[in-house]
């Protein structure tokens, strides 16, 4: 159980961690502006916003082959891999050349996100199916 | 024979004659979208005026076709449907990993979403047909690699021209143009293409990739079924990957190993994840000539 909760954080700051990261490098005016009042705006440099990224992913991945393990559902694993996959080509092209890849980061991002709501859903679900 | 004896057999005798003929046509549906751009770039016809009389009604055939077999109770067809065309979207992106790389560095001479776009939208400002749409007819066409690049389409020489201007105009990528005003950007092919933005040739053009992938998975789920993970990404490699290479040699010219390679290992990890994701959730076996035979599948 501890472990369970354990990795659920693990997952949620991976989760919290891609999105942000993902949103700052599409240039999402919220994400930028409230950076920009905290003063750390400089984070949006790839420099800094890769490696936060693939922290992100990492722990969120991580999370998700915990998932698996416990349920035996691939299907969160692999959306997630498809959609980290994404996300670190969007800042990868960014760092790159300086363009957005916004039709490979929106549904990275999407994807993403989609398998960590997805493996909710399982988990809620499951007890229910189980007691009925 | 008691009368709800008569009623199944009814049923099942109409399911079966029904089910073959909307599979077909679906298939049909299906085949349509990856076809009207090989038409349209093979210049039989403009895409715009394929997209408005073949594909629209297509699409609206296979939603429809889809709505009748979860209504009036095919399974085996609607799990196909359903499954191949969000299986395709994802596999869509996963191909996208790869490709869009391969736009960006400039190994592939188009962003091919963006230009089915513009030819969509007939925005095609530089043209994308038979003759200037290779990459030295580009390059002719412009005569500059980092306006080639701001199109969308590029070298890898205009590649790095074009990075090294952005960073002469955005020395911090935090300072260059912020997404949101890009994304508000409503030319189709105007200020927003020329900075990299988003365009509305955009939008169309990548709903249409999208769509393209996963009408390519129905195709496959349609008439091939449940199969080993392998299977597609024999047909991605073989079958679409092949199909696309003949394509732009035809209508295209010359092809470059970078090209190929690109395209072959985007191809290769499309066929991965449509493999993986089919195998797993379309429920039952059979190709499409198991539906002569057998019993139907339809719900009384």
């Amino acid at each position: 159980m501890t472990m369970k909760a354990g990795q659920s954080g693990v997952g949620s700051a991976g989760l919290v961690g891609t999105v942000l990261a993902l949103c700052g490098c599409l240039g999402f005016p919220v994400v930028i502006g409230l950076l920009s009042l905290l003063g750390v705006r400089w984070i949006l440099q790839p420099r800094y916003l890769l490696p936060i990224l693939a922290i992100g992913v990492g722990l969120g991945l991580w999370s998700l082959i915990g998932f698996f393990r416990r349920s035996g559902e691939s299907l969160p694993l692999v959306l997630g891999l498809i959609g980290g996959s994404a996300a670190l080509t969007t800042e990868i092209i960014r760092a790159a050349t300086h363009q957005h890849a916004y039709f490979l980061g929106y549904p990275g991002l999407a994807l993403f996100v989609g398998a960590f709501v997805l493996s909710a859903l399982i988990q809620v679900r499951r007890p229910q199916r189980q007691a009925s | 024979m008691d009368q709800s004896q008569v009623t199944q057999r009814r049923y099942n005798d109409t399911g079966r004659k029904l089910e073959l003929p909307l599979t077909l046509i679906a298939l049909l549906c299906a085949a349509i979208t990856p076809n009207v751009f090989v038409a349209g770039g093979a210049g039989v016809a403009s895409m715009s005026t394929l997209t408005k009389y073949l594909l629209a009604p297509a699409i609206v055939i296979q939603v429809a076709i889809l709505l009748y077999a979860r209504a009036a109770g095919y399974p085996r067809l609607f799990n196909r449907l359903v499954i191949g065309l969000w299986v395709g979207a994802v596999a869509t992106t996963g191909l996208d990993i790869i490709r869009q790389p391969g736009t960006f560095f400039g190994y592939l001479a188009h962003d091919e979403a963006r230009m089915a776009g513009e030819m969509i939208l007939m925005t095609e400002a530089h043209g994308h047909g038979r003759g200037d749409a290779t990459p030295e007819g580009k390059q002719a066409a412009h005569g500059n690699a980092v306006t080639d690049q701001h199109a969308g389409g590029n070298t890898h020489a205009g590649a790095k021209d074009a990075h090294a201007e952005s960073k002469e105009h955005a020395p911090d990528a935090t300072s260059a143009h912020p997404a949101s005003s890009e994304m508000h950007a409503t030319p189709a092919h105007g200020d927003a293409a020329q900075h990299g933005g988003v365009t509305a040739a955009d939008f169309v053009g990548y709903a249409y990739h999208y769509w393209n992938g996963a009408s390519l998975a129905v195709v496959y789920a349609l008439v091939f079924g449940r199969t080993p993970w392998w299977g597609p990404l024999l047909y991605s490699v073989l079958f679409v990957d092949t199909g696309m290479m003949v394509f732009m040699r035809i209508a295209m010219g010359p092809l470059t190993w970078g090209i190929g390679l690109v395209a072959l290992l985007a191809h290769v990890v499309f066929g991965l994840i449509l493999g993986v994701l089919l195998a797993r959730f379309i429920r039952d076996d059979g190709s499409i000539l198991k539906l002569i035979s057998t019993p139907t599948l339809r719900r009384a």
